[in-house]
Parts: structure tokens; sequence; C-alpha cells
């Protein structure tokens, strides 16, 4: 079954197969195209199609119901395909074949450019061969003065013919814009084909300034970002786009004839039935019939203002997906090496076989497979690459499914890790201590030296994974506050612990290790908790409770964040790192009251005791020494202390 | 040497002279002359022929005027003009001088 039309050709009524009329349309184009630079040349179509329309009915009135393909083909071996007819009179060639040959004694050596073999325009191979010296030397020489290089590269590119129309008979190429492999307009793949080159060098060159306004490199060459936009405008206003075969012929440079043009078709046809599968294109396809019917200025001047509008919004567009894949990649980048960073952590997290080849699972197939999919994507989109191999596209799927059974086997086996809590009874013990003699309990934290201070916290990374060998550190100490029921200061510490059994988490509360030293009213706690690979970090967390009778009071280190449950217990956690300052507080029966606000620093604290520490140390005779300097000393100042009096009152 | 290119370039070269005569018998159409071409022998394009004949009517050695015609649209019938029958007349010299030529060189051999 095939679709048949009728078409009005010449003054008749032609029912006519689709794929008939389709060659009819070609072989007329083909036959325009030859008769291009003929005087008279509407005359000559005219007569022909006259001619064939005339056919046409002669093979109508035998009988047939529709002009068929074979028709159309007999009457195009009748009529002459283009590169059969003769098109200029024997004179006039005899005349033009006898002074080609007259040229082509004279010159012994031209220089052409190398379309045989060449890497970008062929101006190497053919310098080369013009010199008669190896190519890579000459690419050598061009790629060490690249950026001067490029330079005379192009000029002689442009300048220099190319062997390729030496052939005889060959077509001269156009530049056209070739809308069927456009991403954006159809113009890098339209100057690809003109020069003969694989259409990412022209596109890479469009976008590499594109990009550099991006990442804002600073290289000479690069440094006209905004200019590329403007010049792929301008192309895409100058070229004209290639709408039939015969100019697609052209654009590509093959010679126009039978047999190319029905290669052409039929590339068409596929494009065609491409076009149709995607969904997307019904609406390109809308504003390409209005083009279509359009032929006045007014109308050309808006479809100009459509292919900006369409062009802004797809560039638009194209940018916002590449920034959102290129976010994406550093994003999942950023994951795969957070995530090699975590390998030392990893055993104080994950236990068991099936958590280890969970995560080793999520990390390949989860993160680094979909990474690379996404790379090679916009690689292939960048490159225009169309190919689509079946298997790799289904082992990567493949690939990435095991990666999301892997995520959420890893999720729901460390989530039941910690699905259970503790029981507190179990973990929860008195520690005595003897009570504070002026009724104040200073509470001091015990830093992890290498969390000692904010400040002075700049370790080497690699240095603390050394640490981290056997143990982690966790900062999950809270103190908490509570009034006590007696006139006498209490600390219990309740330990607790996560598993996926209540006694599983009960087991790893207790092995939790924590200090707490008194010495007189000073109470020192460690402020983390470590947990060893055997241990497993399964949310450990310890709670020192502090009761504090009414009328006495505590001092705490400076917390972030303090919050208070029904006036009864007062929770300190976040401690400040950088700060050493203690608040001090007062038990009343209305609750927890901070009583000295401009607590002295600790600081000063600390060099006193550090002072005291050292005096402690010393012999008792250095001590007397000393003593005997400082009241020497503290003579002096009173003397300046009254010479500056004395100065003063004169 | 190419035969084939040889004994086209020798077809072609008289082409011009065939049309022009088979026109001066009296008005042709165009398929007319490739019919009386084809029974001649001398087998041409249609499409080498249209443009061939638009040449000559541009060098004023043809006209042609339209006839209806009993099927589709008017025909072109093509005539000689005077300068044609001129320009014919010197072809017909040449051609016969020509050939007189060809023929006694080619009997010698």
């Amino acid at each position: 079954m095939k679709q048949a039309i009728n078409i009005n050709y010449h003054g008749r009524i032609i029912p006519i197969e689709v794929a008939a009329y389709e060659m009819l349309k070609n072989y007329t184009e083909s036959l325009q195209l030859h008769f291009n630079d003929e005087e008279g040349k509407d005359e000559i179509i005219n007569d022909i199609e006259s001619r064939i329309s005339e056919l046409f009915q002669e093979q109508l009135s035998k009988g047939s119901t529709c002009i068929t393909e074979n028709d159309v083909n007999a009457i195009i071996k009748s009529m002459g395909k283009p590169e059969e007819l003769e098109s200029e009179p024997v004179i006039h060639n005899k005349q033009s074949e006898n002074s080609k040959q007259q040229n082509e004694s004279s010159t012994h050596k031209r220089l052409y450019r190398d379309e045989n073999n060449k890497l970008l325009g062929g101006v190497c191979a053919g310098l080369a061969n013009y010199l008669n010296i190896d190519i890579v030397v000459v690419r050598i020489i061009f790629i060490v003065l690249f950026g001067v290089g490029l330079i005379p590269y192009l000029i002689l590119w442009i300048a220099v013919p190319s062997s390729a129309s030496k052939e005889i008979g060959s077509m001269r190429k156009k530049l056209y814009r070739d809308t069927d492999e456009k991403l954006v307009a159809g113009v890098c793949s339209g100057l690809a084909h003109y020069f003969g080159i694989n259409v990412w060098i022209p596109r890479t060159l469009f976008l590499l300034p594109i990009l550099s306004l991006i990442f804002d490199w600073n290289h000479f060459l690069f440094n006209v970002s905004p200019s590329s936009f403007v010049i792929y405008l301008i192309f895409w206003l100058v070229m004209p786009e290639a709408k039939t075969t015969s100019e697609k012929l052209e654009m590509k440079g093959e010679k126009v004839d039978m047999n190319s043009i029905q290669n052409a078709i039929n590339e068409e046809m596929k494009g065609v039935k491409e076009r149709a599968e995607k969904l997307g294109a019904v609406a390109g396809e809308k504003i390409k019939d209005i083009r279509k019917d359009s032929s006045s200025a007014l109308k050309r001047c808006i479809n100009v203002i459509i292919d900006v509008v369409v062009f802004i919004v797809k560039f638009i567009s194209y940018t916002t997906l590449t920034m959102i894949g290129l976010a994406l990649v550093i994003f999942l980048l950023a994951i795969t090496f957070a995530s090699f960073v975590a390998v030392p952590f990893k055993d104080f997290i994950l236990s068991g076989f099936w958590q280890n080849s969970f995560a080793l699972g999520t990390l390949l197939f989860f993160i680094i497979i979909a990474a690379v999919g996404i790379i090679v994507a916009l690689i292939k989109k960048i490159a225009g690459i169309k190919t689509k191999n079946k298997w790799v596209t289904t082992t990567f799927i493949a690939l990435w499914v095991l990666g999301w059974i892997s995520l959420f086997g890893l999720a729901s086996t460390l989530g039941s890790d910690f699905s259970k809590v503790s029981h507190r009874d179990n973990n929860e013990k008195e520690i005595s201590i003897t009570q504070p003699m002026n009724g104040k309990l200073i509470v001091k934290l015990n830093k992890h030296p290498y969390f000692y201070d904010g400040k002075d916290n700049n370790i080497n990374f690699f240095e603390a994974l050394n640490l981290f060998e056997d143990s982690i550190f966790i900062d999950n100490v809270d103190i908490k506050v509570l009034r006590s029921l007696d006139d006498s200061f209490h600390i219990r510490m309740v330990s607790s612990a996560h598993g996926n059994t209540r006694f599983s988490a009960d087991t790893t509360a207790a092995a939790i290790k924590i200090n707490m030293v008194q010495t007189d009213s000073i109470v020192t706690i460690d402020q983390g908790i470590f947990i060893t690979k055997k241990q497993k970090f399964r949310n450990q967390q310890v709670a020192f409770l502090i009761s504090v009778p009414v009328g006495k009071s505590i001092s705490l280190p400076k917390s972030n964040s303090v919050s208070n449950y029904n006036d009864n217990v007062w929770v300190f956690q976040n401690w400040y790192n950088e700060s050493k300052l203690n608040q001090t507080f007062q038990m009343t029966d209305e609750g927890l009251r901070e009583i000295d606000k401009l607590d002295r620093p600790d600081k000063l604290d600390d060099k006193i005791n550090d002072r005291l520490d050292k005096l402690d140390k010393m012999d008792k005779l250095e001590k007397l020494h000393k003593l005997d300097s400082l009241i020497e000393m503290e003579k002096k100042l009173e003397q300046e202390v009254k010479k500056q009096e004395v100065v003063f009152h004169l | 040497m190419n035969i084939e290119n040889t004994s086209s370039q020798m077809r072609k070269g008289i082409l011009e002279f065939c049309i022009l005569s088979i026109i001066k018998q009296g008005e042709a159409y165009p398929s007319d002359i490739i019919e009386k071409m084809k029974a001649a022998n001398l087998n041409i394009f249609e499409g080498t022929l249209y443009p061939l004949l638009t040449r000559l009517k541009n060098a004023e050695l043809l006209t042609y005027r339209w006839v209806e015609s009993n099927s589709g649209p008017p025909r072109k019938y093509f005539s000689l003009t005077d300068k044609g029958n001129e320009f014919y007349q010197e072809l017909e010299t040449t051609w016969n001088e020509l050939s007189e030529a060809v023929k006694l060189i080619t009997q010698q051999a």
C-alpha cells in the first residue's frame, strides 16, 4: 500500500505516489541546480516540466491510475540525469579543456590544502606536501607556535584552495545552516560541513568563551566571551537554512546527481521518522509551518524574532541544564571524595559483612555510576554523539539499580542498628562526691587535646586520621541540672546508646568510658566519649545529672544551648569551644537563675593557677627569694607611683 | 583516448545542425524532434534538447508559437528565423565540405 496525492502539474491534475512525487521534486531541483548558470534557466525548466506533465498524461491515458516511482524513473531516464546532460556547447567545452590543459602544464606545483590527510583544515598536510617535508614536523611547528600559529593557520585555511576542488565535477561547497543536526540553530553543524570537520570543533570554539565567562579563565584567546554569542547570532542571521535536498547536498559538498539525491532522501526519511518520535519537536514543527507559509518581509521579521526568542529560551535552558548537570557532577564527585575520606571512619560505624558490602555498593554503583553517567551524557550532548549502545545503557541501569539496592540495604541495616535505645535503669549510676565547702560546685570540661580550643584547632588532617586509627571522639555529653531533693549535691551519670535490640544497646552503653574527677569543689568531666572500632558508633550519649540544692550555686561552662523542661531540668549542650568562660547559676525555689553574668574569664584563673602550681614546685628557699624580689618590686612600684603623684602635684 | 568520449563529442558537434535541419523541414514540437532523431538512430536526452532549443532561440536562430493541443496545455512549435536559415545554410556548407573531406580521407585509408 502506497500513499498517493493529486498534484496540479502544469495545468494537469496528476495522481502520483508520494515517493514518486518526492523523486520528481528532487529531480527538478537537481535540474534547476544544473542549469543555474544557464541563460533562460526558467524557460528550460518550464519546458522540461511541461514535457514531463505530457508524459504523465500519456501514461495515465494508457490506463494507469497513478504515477509510480517506476514511471518517474522511466521519465528521468529519457530526460537524462543532470550529470548526463551537456549544458554547454561542445565547442566551448573544447576551448575550456584546452585552456585547462595549458594551465596544468604551466604550473608544476601548487599549494593545496590536503583534504585526504587533514586533521583540521588540511593546511599542515598541504604545506608538508608542498615543501616535501614530514607532516608531523609542520604540525609540531604549528603547535609550538600555537596562538601565534593559529592566525596563519586560519588565513591559509581560507586562502588556500582545497585539493577537493581539483577533482573534476566536484561541487563547490556553500555555507548553509544544517537544521537536521542542530543543537541551537545549526550554525555549528553547517560550519562543520563547510570546513569538512567534526561538528564538535566549532561547537567547542563557541562554547569555550561562554564557559570561560563562567569559570573566569584569563586566557588571551578566551577573553572575548560575550562576542562568541554575538558571532553566533550573526552567523545565524547570515547563513541560510539548507531546506531542499540539493541545498543540503551543496552544504555537504556532494555532487548533485540522482544517486546522491536518493541517498540524501533516504537519510532524510530516517531523520523524519526520528523526529516524529520526538514529542518535544511538535512545537518546533508548528513554528516551522508558520515559517514556510510566510514570504512577506514583515513575516520574515517576525520569524527572526521568533528565532531569537527560541534561541534565547533554548540557550537559557541548555545553560541551565548544563549548570545543573555540572553541579550534580560536582556534588556527586564531592560525595565520592567525602566517602573515600570517610573510609577510615567506616569501621567505627559499619558492622558485619552486609553493612560493609552495602556501603561499598552504594559508593560504587549509586554515586560513582551516576557521576560517570552524567559526565558521559554531558560530553555526548556537547560532542553531538548520538550513538546508543544498548548493552552499555542496560549495564549502566542495572548497576545503578544495584546501587539503589545497596543504598536501601545500607539504610535499613544501619537503621535497624539504631532502632532500639538502651534501658535507662541499667545504665544509671550515682557518682559519690564530696560536698563543696562554700556551697558552690564548679564544673569544668576536660577537652580532648585535639579539640582543645577553637582557635588552636589547626591540626593536620592526616594527624587526626592517625589519631583515629583505633578510636574516635564524639562530643555527645550533656549536663542536666536538677533541683536536689535534700540539701546536698548529687551527680548521677546516665549513659545511653542505640542498637538493634535493647539489650545490645545496653551492652554498648555499658562500654562507654568517661571520666569524672573531683578536686575540692571542682568537678572535671570529659567533654566527649571515645569509641573504639569494636564498639562502633551507635549514638552513644552520656548525661550527667547534677542535683543542686536550693540556695546553693553551680558554675558551668558557657553553653551554646540551654533548654529548660518544666522548671525542673535544665539541659546544657553544645559547649563553646572558643571560650573558657564559666557561668554561675543559683538554684532558687523558682528555678535555676544565672547570678554572675560577669564571671571572671577562666584564662585569668588559669594563669594564677599556673603560677601557684609553679610556686608549689619551687623550693622553699626559692620561694623566699621570689617573695623578696616581689616585695622589692612592689616597693619600686610604690615609689614610682609616688613619683608620678609628685609630678602630678607639681 | 576514450572511444565513448570521442564518439559522443562527435555526435554533440552535429546536434545543433541536425536539430536545425529537422526544424527546417517544417514546424516541429520538441518530442517530434526527439522522435525523428531516434528514428535516425541519434539518441539524445530530452533534457539536453530543451536547453539547446532555448539557446538557439536566444541566439535568434529559432522562433516558436504556441499551438493548442487536444490534451492539456498548448505546445511550443519551433520554426527557423531568417537568421536561422542563413545559419543553417552556412552549417550545411561546412558539413558538406567536412563530410566530403572525411569521406576522401577514410576511403584512402
